[in-house]
């Protein structure tokens, strides 16, 4: 009964994932799908390997990446159900604002998730002092990329007439 | 602390797989050539930081306004999706659409659109190829520029 449980659970969360991913895919904002996922799940990773090395109790991977995750859509959330249009303050969400104009965005987000998971790999098999120091580094590296990020154009000739690519 | 090995194991191959993904999807994105920043990291953004007039930029009715640039063998089917409350405008004039930073919009077909409040002040502008799929994106900002803004 426990295990049927607990594969419905995971079930259940896999499905909620595919519609989140297919509701971004829907808005043709795919791209903004593959950054705050992975920024999500890398930083909720890092906290809990952080956490785990400072005090010895481990967060459960999904727990960790659902929390990050959350953090991290919230101002989509907020337009979605708020029909509120995002503002410079949602920075505040892990970056949401400053990570899309920061230094390649998807490798970045990327590196994120890899440093996050792999810093709870690291603890999690026992090796703390390596595990905090990738996690920390996860962290380091979103939060340098928003610090060096361009600031959103207030003027037209601000925006970059040749690098569409959409 | 010792922990069971099985929620641990578990725990590490749940982080590997949506590691490995995570970079398949990144590969993927690549690969279909897309930028790591589309727009410079612009696209639909959905932040209303402009404030600026444009010459040839006009609000329909003085209501809140969409301007699609888009090219000539472009233009959509169905003439309107938007709600009735706010104006539409399609435009394929590559002088308008250089002017609200959208050059591609009609010479490479990526279209695009400017949103103007009632006083034609332009107050976003983004790429969007799949912009008539878009409306209620599009209306979320739209009903912001109902109001007085600064």
């Amino acid at each position: 009964m426990r295990r049927l449980a607990i594969l419905a659970a995971w079930a259940g969360l896999l499905s909620l994932e595919v519609a989140v991913a297919v509701a971004y895919q829907g808005y043709g904002t795919w791209w903004h799908w593959l950054l705050h996922q992975m920024v999500g799940w890398g930083v909720g990773l890092a906290v809990a390997a952080i956490a785990a090395a400072l005090s010895g109790r481990r967060v459960p991977a999904a727990v960790a990446m659902l929390g990050g995750q959350l953090l991290s859509i919230v101002p989509d959330l907020m337009f979605r159900y708020g029909r509120m249009p995002h503002e410079r303050s949602m920075d505040f969400w892990l970056g949401h604002i400053s990570i899309h104009t920061g230094p390649s965005p998807v490798l970045v987000a990327l590196g994120s998730l890899l440093l996050g998971g792999w810093g709870y790999v690291a603890v999690a098999s026992g090796r703390s002092r390596l595990g905090a120091g990738l996690a920390v580094g996860g962290l380091a590296l979103v939060t340098l990329a928003c610090l060096l990020a361009a600031g959103v154009p207030t003027r037209l000739a601000d925006y970059p007439l040749d690098t569409a690519r959409v | 602390m010792v922990e069971p090995a099985a929620p641990v194991r578990r725990d590490v191959g749940v982080v590997l797989a949506v590691q490995a993904l995570a970079v398949t999807l990144v590969a993927g994105w690549f690969a279909t050539g897309h930028a790591s920043a589309p727009d410079a990291g612009l696209l639909q953004i959905d932040l209303l930081s402009l404030s600026e007039r444009v010459p040839g930029a006009v609000a329909v009715d003085s209501r809140p306004t969409m301007i699609v640039l888009t090219c000539p063998d472009r233009l959509p089917a169905p003439a309107r999706r938007l709600d009735e409350a706010y104006g539409l405008i399609v435009s394929t004039d590559p002088v308008l659409a250089r002017q609200l930073a959208l050059p591609r919009a009609t010479v490479e077909c990526q279209a695009g659109y400017a949103l103007l409040d009632g006083d034609s002040v332009v107050r976003y502008r983004t790429y969007d190829p799949g912009w008539p799929r878009h409306s209620f994106e599009q209306e979320v900002l739209l009903g912001h520029l109902d109001r007085p803004h600064r």
